[in-house]
């Protein structure tokens, strides 16, 4: 059962095996979760809002037509949930506010040690955990779905030039990070 | 100096660059220390945010978000459904009982008039569907339709029921 593709399973669910649903559910609660808690910043309502995205994508199981990717389709239903929730967090203004063009500056809110903090990776993951939240969406969704900049612009609903922009501003940050503190040398 | 923009820096990291551009870059970047000092830095980043692991959600998660879906769409479904096989049972039943009026009416002999006004055939047809229904359920008649209807709400319980248990069984594996 757990090798079937995404579409089998839906068919399966679509003739009535609901409970096949949970396959789907194990093969992308964790990597949804993941973006969910880097866009939400909190636990409890990226799960909240992990359970409404499934819940979503249950119901309108009937409209996917199979156009695009079952994961492509699926983390719109996820991304969106997570854009409401953040509005309805009274978070809007914020939201607007990070777009392309503004500027972040992960300097002031973080400064590595190399003697204390041994493992960079963990480091990296923090500071992404504290890129604005289409920022981080993007990256999860480049490292860790592993998906082309096309698929994650069909996510977001953006150009694919702007998802290469957010991915690009997001890197030069941590590179940023890393040149102005002279790490380079010591971390290679 | 740079030579090399970010940009530059993030396309030739991602293989987004023509032979011909890689070639400028790769060049530049044996010459020039900051440059590389930077594509270095970038590299590590690419490299660290590469092996970023995936955060768990807790692990009950599945069962009980398939409880709550359960709760929600599968079972007003089957309800609706266990209604629809009620009425569907009720429908028949009552069109076998017309029927068998009908029947029973149209196969007693009538008059051999050269013409029947119509009124008389339809005061005919009530008072002989009134007359069958009244048989049908006196006596024996009630008797016989009652366990039909029992039979039938015996039998799409049982469909239910077992519909429920099989929904049950299938979400605790």
């Amino acid at each position: 059962m757990k090798n079937l593709t995404d579409w089998e399973i839906i068919e399966s669910v679509k003739h009535g095996n609901q409970s096949d649903y949970s396959i789907l559910v194990d093969r992308y609660k964790n990597k949804a979760f993941s973006l969910l808690k880097r866009m939400l910043k909190n636990e409890q309502d990226a799960e909240e809002t992990l359970q409404d995205s499934f819940m979503k994508a249950y119901n309108s199981l009937n409209n996917f037509k199979g156009e695009s990717k079952y994961s492509t389709w699926f983390y719109k239903i996820v991304y969106n949930t997570a854009l409401t929730k953040i509005s309805s967090k009274k978070r809007k203004t914020e939201r607007e506010m990070t777009s392309v063009e503004d500027h972040f500056d992960l300097k002031s809110d973080y400064d590595f040690n190399i003697s204390e903090n041994k493992d960079f990776s963990e480091f990296v993951n923090e500071l992404v955990n504290k890129l604005p939240e289409r920022f981080s969406a993007v990256i999860t969704l480049f490292y860790l779905d592993e998906m082309s900049c096309e698929e994650i612009s069909k996510v977001m609903n953006v150009s694919v030039s702007n998802v290469k922009v957010m991915l690009h501003r997001s890197r030069n940050a941590l590179k940023d990070l890393i040149v102005e503190k002279n790490l380079v040398e010591e971390l290679i | 100096m740079n030579l090399i923009s970010d940009e530059i820096l993030n396309n030739y990291l991602d293989g987004e660059l023509t032979p011909e551009k890689i070639q400028e870059v790769d060049a530049i970047l044996k010459r020039s220390e900051p440059d590389m000092k930077r594509f270095k830095a970038l590299k590590l980043v690419h490299d660290n945010l590469s092996s970023i692991k995936e955060d768990k959600v807790n692990e009950d998660f599945t069962f009980r978000l398939m409880k709550k879906l359960n709760r929600k769409f599968v079972l007003p479904k089957q309800q609706k459904y266990f209604i629809i096989l009620v009425s569907s049972f009720m429908v028949l039943i009552c069109l076998g009982i017309v029927g068998y009026v009908i029947a029973t009416i149209l196969s007693t002999p009538t008059p051999q008039t050269e013409s029947v006004e119509v009124t008389e055939t339809v005061q005919r047809i009530t008072i002989g569907l009134i007359t069958e229904l009244q048989k049908l359920f006196s006596g024996n008649g009630l008797s016989i339709i009652g366990s039909i209807i029992s039979f039938a709400m015996i039998i799409t319980g049982y469909i239910f029921f077992e519909r429920q248990k099989q929904m049950k069984t299938r979400l605790g594996s």
